[in-house]
């Protein structure tokens, strides 16, 4: 007699790890990763983009000149 | 509306015989104090339409002069003439390009350039960082021109002949190579230079350059009208402050250049410039902050 026959139906043990996310989740969660990340990209754009001028802080030299 | 000039130094322009003078109170006059040349007497002086009617103490005093002294004149062995490895501490011996004399590396400073980028560098006289030729490059050199560059002329007061005066001061930029080559100290002095205050008449205080080293003072005019003797001119300048030594000179030539500051406080109060041996003037650090846009704290 098979234990298992009459068993009912587990849809849990229909998803494994290994199938791929429907394409309609991941778009959205790309594009809100994207647009959280825009303002440091726009900041790094325009220290670019910016002509002379410093960004950096006081920074002592350890030079010998002696 | 034309502001009305400033009385003494209408006394000065009228009396050429006068090198300094000052009211002894700015803000309750009861006298003007007179630092005047030679032996020339009061009773000769010509006095201004617009001075006040006040009583006068006559002081004998000598030339006053900016404090830059001849190349050749330094002695490695003393702290503030010796070279100095990065990072610099100021106070120190600084000769600029194509210049033949030595002056002092002043103080650490900040400031914000027309871009509004911020800079660090080296605070001195205008006579001390601009060497002799018309060079679109001052380079500056610790503690001579046989030493590397340690900052460049970024900015500077010119010193009018026709005029009065509030400041001889001079910034140079201390990034080389990416690096800066001076530390947030001077020497001989424990602490970084804080924020600035204006000094008042009987405040004890300190300086630290490079002939004279770390000497000690008191304040003992405030907006004072000086007459100070260039290599090749003279100029006047109003709204200084002067200082005495506790013991012995506050300051000698190669001083040029000193910060002053308030005693066991740190504070700047003025910039170092000019001297006879008896009296130093400072520029008033308020006068210095505006012209040359600096900005504290350092770092």
């Amino acid at each position: 007699m098979n234990p298992t026959a009459n068993a009912p139906h587990d849809p849990e043990r229909t998803h494994t790890f290994d199938n791929p996310r429907p394409l309609g989740e991941f778009v959205p969660c790309l594009l809100s990763a994207l647009v959280a990340a825009m303002p440091y990209f726009l900041e790094a754009f325009l220290a670019c983009l910016s002509d002379g001028g410093s960004t950096e802080d006081y920074q002592p030299g350890s030079r010998k000149r002696c | 509306m034309h502001p009305q000039p400033n009385p003494l130094t209408e006394l000065l322009r009228l009396n050429p015989a006068i090198v300094a003078a000052a009211y002894d109170d700015p803000h309750n006059p009861t006298k003007v104090i007179v630092h005047l040349q030679g032996a020339h007497q009061l009773n000769n002086l010509k006095m201004p339409t617009n001075a006040p009617d006040l009583p006068h103490r006559i002081i004998q005093a000598a030339p006053i002069r900016t404090l830059t002294c001849p190349v050749g004149t330094w002695t490695m062995t003393n702290l503030h003439q010796a070279c100095q490895h990065e990072p610099i501490q100021l106070g120190t011996q600084l000769q600029p390009e194509h210049g033949n004399w030595y002056g002092t590396a002043g103080a650490p400073v900040s400031w914000i350039d027309a871009q509004g980028a911020r800079h660090w560098g080296i605070l001195s006289n205008w006579h001390v960082m601009h060497g002799d030729y018309l060079d679109h490059r001052y380079d500056q050199h610790q503690p001579t021109v046989q030493h590397p560059v340690c900052a460049v002329l970024s900015k500077s007061t010119p010193i009018h002949q026709d005029a009065p005066n509030l400041v001889d001061a001079a910034i140079a930029d201390a990034r080389i190579d990416g690096y800066h080559t001076i530390a947030n100290r001077i020497l001989e002095i424990a602490t970084p230079p804080g924020k600035p205050l204006s000094a008042s008449v009987g405040m004890t205080v300190c300086k630290s350059g490079r002939t004279t080293g770390l000497t000690h003072g008191t304040c003992v005019e405030v907006g004072a009208s000086v007459r100070v003797g260039y290599d090749d001119f003279t100029a006047l300048f109003e709204d200084q402050d002067v200082f005495q030594g506790t013991s012995g000179s506050f300051s000698a030539p190669g001083d040029s250049g000193s910060l002053i500051i308030r005693y066991e406080r740190n504070q700047p109060t003025a910039l170092l410039f000019a001297g006879n041996g008896v009296l130093t003037i400072g520029c008033p650090m308020r006068h210095v902050i505006e012209a040359l846009n600096l900005v504290f704290p350092f770092n």
